[in-house]
């Protein structure tokens, strides 16, 4: 016998481990760019593909949840990456490839772990109720999240350059999680619900999915989001350094390392405050339901879950807001209120976090792992784009509301004119949910809407 | 509703630490950063 919050403690377990292994390489970037003798460009690039797999991964992984049961699909991503960070600790010539070579593939291979977030999703979606659900979803995605905020402070911490007997570690205990995720795993709170998800995943569910205007917005939300929280975790330390370079030295800090360290700890506010405030925000996200607070006249009221989709037009109101203020911080050269407005900004990137994952299991009750897949999924997309923007503007601080107006403001707009509808807003997307389901699909029996 | 109640407040106060958490490393990276520190923390 099982409950649900056994199931809630193992997604939420092996998600942090999860992080662990998908931002381990970072944690060791520059003991392994001494190791091998890499390149800025080498780093950069094995840096960047730790996120490579993830849109792909997270689609494929998603599908696979509602098909298999997520405590399958959890267990043998977390064995194999784990698996493969232990070989990865023995990394060699292989054939014409050169040791670092393949470490960089095994490493690449290691990082595709993140893809199970949305497989702890659907996992989590078939447990728990829906008056609970962004309370739910928060604490087991906020507690993973800060996998990685753990891992850049103590990995090097306990294993200081040993970066292969850290990737040995790590891939022995994902094995272990594994096991006992297989063992102890249910894949939903009785048998019908776990039968509705498998039943659904047709080529047609998944089109029908991708299809929907509303799954779109969700997915530029969480580009919003989530896509930007990774994209800061790899842009923002470069960005203290070269932007505030004299107020850093001012502080004392002299040296590249020194500097670099520096710029690390003010980056790192915003990772530390984007993951453990991201309970609250499905916390939030279920109270505005309960107290059916929707305060924008340009949403929809009707729906059953419509506060829900208020409180995220609150979150990304408030990040785009946030952003535009980094620029002004920037601008005015002032480091102590560039890093308060940074502590901020992460806390509203919880927000929107936490409130697109309250709004998914919701809305596609019945697909609660292919939506999931694709929202979370190529949302991730946008942690390659903005850093992009900002280091190809000319002046470093502009990149923020160059981001914010440029690409923030459309997203909402549109955003909103997918959340306008009194009637049902999965009615409405590229082909009708009948062309793609056949007659009697569709969420909580759709009756068909038009092209 | 039993199971509703338990685990919600239970779920509250871990959430609530978590906040907690967030703002005493946030508060103590930025001092020790601010205080010129922050090698410490490597």
């Amino acid at each position: 016998m099982t409950n649900k919050i056994e199931q809630l403690v193992l997604a939420t377990v092996a998600f942090f481990w999860a992080f662990l292994l998908w931002f381990s390489t970072a944690a060791f970037s520059p003991s392994i760019g001494q190791f091998y003798g890499l390149s800025t460009g080498q780093l950069a690039l094995l840096a960047s593909s730790a996120i490579w797999l993830a849109p792909p991964g997270r689609v494929a992984a998603g599908w696979a949840a509602d098909r298999f049961g997520a405590h399958n699909v959890f267990a043998f991503v977390l064995a194999v990456t784990g698996g493969v960070s232990v070989l990865s600790a023995y990394a060699s010539e292989v054939a014409f490839l050169s040791a670092f070579e393949v470490l960089f593939v095994e490493r690449m291979v290691v990082a595709s772990a993140g893809a199970t977030f949305v497989v702890g999703i659907q996992h989590v979606a078939q447990w728990f109720d829906e008056h609970e659900i962004g309370t739910a979803e928060g604490l087991y995605a906020g507690t993973g999240n800060v996998g990685a905020g753990v891992g850049a402070l103590l990995l090097p911490r306990i294993y200081g350059t040993d970066f292969s007997e850290a990737f040995l570690h790590l891939g022995l205990v994902a094995v272990a999680i594994a096991a006992v995720y297989k063992w102890r795993g249910q894949a939903a709170r009785d048998r019908a619900t776990a039968e509705t998800a498998k039943s659904n995943t047709s080529l047609g569910d998944t089109l029908y999915v991708w299809t929907r205007y509303a799954a779109i917005g969700l997915m530029l939300a969480y580009a919003m989001s989530f896509g930007l929280e990774i994209a800061m975790n790899s842009w923002l330390p470069s960005y203290y350094a070269a932007g505030f370079a004299d107020p850093i030295a001012d502080l004392g800090f002299e040296g590249v390392a020194a500097v670099q360290t520096a710029a690390g700890t003010f980056a790192a506010v915003q990772s530390f405050n984007a993951s453990l405030f991201r309970p609250f925000s499905g916390y939030m996200s279920d109270l505005w339901q309960r107290k059916d607070w929707t305060p924008y006249p340009f949403l929809s009221t009707m729906q059953e879950y419509s506060p829900r989709v208020h409180w995220l037009m609150t979150a990304l109101v408030c990040i785009t807001v946030t952003m535009v203020a980094l620029t002004i911080a920037g601008l005015a050269g002032l480091l102590p209120i560039s890093v308060v407005v940074l502590a901020v900004f992460g806390v509203t990137v919880s927000f929107g976090t936490g409130g697109v994952f309250a709004i998914v299991p919701v809305l596609f009750e019945d697909r609660p792992g292919t939506a999931s897949g694709f929202i979370g999924g190529v949302s991730t997309s946008g942690g390659i784009v903005y850093p992009l923007v900002y280091g190809y503007l000319p002046n470093i601080h502009l990149g923020y509301a160059a981001v914010a107006l440029g690409i923030f403001v459309p997203i909402m707009l549109f955003f909103a004119w997918a959340m306008r509808h009194e009637d049902d807003p999965r009615e409405y997307g590229i082909g009708s949910a009948e062309r793609w389901l056949g007659d009697g699909g569709g969420d909580a029996a759709v009756a068909g809407g038009d092209d | 509703m039993a199971d509703y109640d338990d685990w919600y407040t239970w779920g509250r106060v871990v959430l609530y630490a978590e906040m907690v958490i967030a703002i005493l490393v946030t508060g103590f990276s930025l001092y020790l950063a601010f205080t010129g520190q922050a090698g410490f923390l490597t």
